[in-house]
């Protein structure tokens, strides 16, 4: 399109997987607790869209930028055992449900609602509306370039227990506050009434980060050889920053991180886990 | 040449195919450590019905850590602190108006160490039960000696489900993993015990007389013959009619067990515990340990103790420095710690002497048989150096009597004793809550497993 300046490309997906492996919870009065079963299946179901091209392409400035969005449904067609949770710190504080029909990442807990399989209430969902990522590069005068990119998820929900265990010791930031002036600190009501289920540790956790700056010079030829002669080819300098900056209404420390790491279905759940750090970088590169 | 190897290679492969063994075709391997049912089911050895033997013992014990922490916290018997998950505290003493659910922390979808683990235990009996029924490697006598055990625990074991859900029933007919039988209403769940207990007792019988023909941990140390063994049946017997309000039928049984009302009040059969690869005392706390995770004495049960009582002094160890944890319901202080285990190898008793005077006590007074029950209680007072009972005979005094020692002689087992008592008597409410402003619990509704199976198999 436009002289093959700009491309899109889009992508629909829908991915069955059949005969997934999943444990047979068996009525746990007959003494034995489970027997491997391999009847669940799986659909995801997506889009992703890429759009990219060179916004501004003259000899002094260049700007090349691409939007990526893409989005995802997993739903549990088929299950073939009994409804069952799992995963994080059980229903009190937020768990995962697997029933046919709903999505591995619903997450129910406390009280109890026996009109939702499982027999607790949903209070949300791990999975994200949709990602969209925005990287750019501007080139000026040849030398210059500067580029950066931001990330932006939309919904998905984490299961905050470092809240829980703030709110538990009485040192979350805001904790003494009291918004409904009914004399009780905000630190002991939160979600909804009566103050005292799972309901609470369940935040959106969208946000926008600026995942990464970076700033380069390439010297010019014509300096290199004043200074160097020969001898040395080319010198690149330059800073960057990972995890620059972060924007989010979440109220942990990164709405990104999990204390159980990278999962398939239980990657947000947050008791405190070390952030994503922010790096600052300075680069010198010289060819000779 | 290389024709050669060709025609070589086929011919091999054909004689393969034909002659030797298929590769597709795997043999048999029994796994060493994870042996099926299927190779004890039949014909087993005397070494493997050893090994059933001495599983089912350390089955039996599955439930100690879950009851003695949980139901005792319900009961208010003891707190369990512990600073690393607040839901010890506030979810187990039913603070902020938190109720049991399906689910409950510390329990599960499958009811853990007070379901699934005794249940476990059940099972355990039954392969037990199966394999001495379909072997000829053991005499008659012996069959009849394994089976008798084997039910006899059952019957212990099936008391905790009951009475962690008390009226919502359990399931009784448990044999068939895929075809579980339907919940049974709390008395005939009881009435269903009596009949496994009295079976076992029968088979013990039949076994005639001596020695326990396979060998039995230190645990049953003084109760590994026939006779010992057929004690320890009556002894649970004796407990279960008491939940049964059958007080005949507690006194039947008490005149079969151990009962021994000038011996040691501390008699009685144990679970056993040891360094690795055994497991260690799961009640046992270093004294005065610097730790935010104990089990302490309800402040209830110290405010309320007899001055003098030596159960108070030999039972409790007061801390130098108090536990405290807070949590969003507020903090709780224990200041004192279990005393009653030497070392963190000590035995645990399940059921003993004391027990079985204060059950004989709670009959007699069942059955107005004052002087007799006053007598029994005079027995536990005067070994708690509290003298002889001077207040009214009338059964309700008497009762109150009863529980109140009770509550002292019987602190803290792992049974939850104060919480069943309170219930049988109808007065959970006596139980105090103002100490934590939680609730008391009444009973568990079934674990959730056990609902999604019977949504799954559509009963």
């Amino acid at each position: 399109m436009f002289n093959n300046r700009v491309s899109l490309e889009a992508t629909y997906y829908i991915k069955n997987t059949q005969n997934n492996i999943q444990n047979l919870n068996l009525s746990p009065s007959t003494g034995v607790v489970t027997t491997p079963s391999n009847e669940a299946e799986l659909q995801n179901k997506g889009i992703e869209l890429g759009l990219s091209g060179n916004i501004i392409e003259k000899a002094n400035f260049k700007w090349f930028s691409r939007v990526l969005y893409w989005r995802n449904r997993i739903e549990m067609t088929r299950l073939g055992i009994p409804t069952y949770l799992a995963g994080a710190f059980g229903s009190a504080l937020g768990t995962f449900l697997y029933a046919e029909g709903y999505s591995p990442t619903t997450i129910v807990g406390t009280p109890a609602d026996p009109n939702v399989p499982g027999g607790f209430t949903i209070w949300g969902n791990s999975q994200p509306d949709f990602n969209m990522s925005f990287f750019n590069t501007l080139t000026i005068y040849r030398g210059l370039e500067f580029s950066f990119l931001v990330d932006w998820r939309q919904g998905g929900d984490n299961i905050n227990l470092t809240s829980f265990l703030t709110d538990s010791g009485g040192t979350t930031n805001g904790w003494f506050n009291d918004d409904n002036n009914d004399g009780i600190p905000n630190g002991r009501q939160r979600g909804p009434e009566p103050h005292n289920n799972a309901g609470r540790w369940v935040q959106d956790a969208s946000f926008v980060k600026i995942r990464e700056i970076g700033l380069y010079y390439v010297i010019p030829r014509s300096t290199i050889s004043q200074w160097f002669g020969n001898s040395v080819q080319n010198i690149r300098v330059g800073g960057s920053v990972n995890n620059a900056f972060l924007f989010t209404k979440y109220e942990g420390y990164d709405p990104e991180t999990s204390t159980f790491g990278a999962q398939a279905v239980a990657n947000n759940v947050d008791i405190a886990p070390y952030p994503t750090p922010r790096r600052v970088f300075f680069h010198l590169t010289i060819d000779f | 040449m290389k024709n050669n190897i060709k025609n070589i290679a086929k011919m091999i492969a054909v004689a393969g195919l034909i002659t030797a063994c298929n590769p597709l075709q795997l043999d048999d391997i029994q796994d060493p450590n994870n042996p099926s049912i299927g190779s004890i089911s039949n014909n087993a050895s005397r070494e493997q019905i050893q090994f059933l033997v001495t599983g089912l013992e350390s089955r039996h014990r599955g439930y100690v850590t879950n009851i003695s922490q949980a139901w005792n916290c319900f009961g208010r018997e003891i707190w369990y602190l512990n600073a690393s998950d607040p839901r010890f505290q506030t979810d187990w003493l039913g603070q902020n108006g938190r109720t049991p659910d399906r689910s409950y922390f510390g329990f599960g979808t499958t009811g853990g160490g007070s379901w699934a683990v005794p249940y476990q235990a059940i099972k355990q009996a039954d392969v037990l039960i199966t394999a001495a029924n379909n072997t000829n490697a053991i005499p008659e006598n012996a069959k009849n000696a394994v089976k008798g055990f084997a039910k006899t625990i059952q019957g212990y074991q099936f008391m905790i489900p009951a009475n962690f859900v008390y009226q919502n029933g359990i399931r009784i007919d448990v044999s068939d993993p895929l075809n579980p039988g339907p919940f049974v209403s709390y008395t005939e769940a009881l009435d269903a015990i009596k009949g496994i207990l009295d079976q076992g007792d029968q088979d013990l019988a039949a076994a005639g007389s001596g020695n326990f023909p396979y060998t039995l941990t230190r645990g049953f140390n003084g109760y590994n013959t026939i006779s010992g063994l057929r004690q320890v049946n009556r002894a649970i017997t004796a407990r279960l009619n008491a939940y049964r309000k059958d007080w005949q039928g507690v006194l039947t049984a008490l005149e079969g067990s151990f009962m021994n009302l000038t011996g040691d009040l501390n008699a009685g059969p144990s679970h056993p515990y040891g360094a690795s690869p055994d497991i260690f005392n799961p009640l046992f706390y270093v004294p005065n340990a610097a730790v935010n995770t104990i089990i302490a004495v309800h402040p209830s049960v110290l405010d309320d103790a007899t001055p003098g009582d030596l159960r108070v002094r030999n039972k409790f160890f007061q801390r130098t420095n108090p536990v405290t944890v807070t949590t969003d319901a507020g903090a709780l202080v224990g200041t004192h710690q279990d005393a009653r285990w030497a070392s963190n190898v000590t035995s645990i008793p399940f059921i003993k002497n004391e027990e079985l005077i204060l059950l004989k006590a709670e009959a007699h007074a069942n059955l107005n048989q004052t002087n007799q029950a006053v007598e029994a209680i005079n027995i536990i007072r005067n070994a708690a150096g509290i003298g002889n009972y001077s207040g009214a005979t009338t059964q309700a005094a008497l009762i109150d009597e009863i529980l109140y020692q009770r509550r002292y002689s019987l602190w803290a087992e792992p049974w939850g004793h104060r919480w069943i008592d309170a219930r049988r008597y109808d007065r959970l409410n006596q139980i105090p809550t103002r100490y934590d402003g939680g609730t008391i619990f009444t009973q568990f509704p079934h674990p959730q497993a056990e609902l999604s199976w019977d949504q799954y198999s559509g009963n």
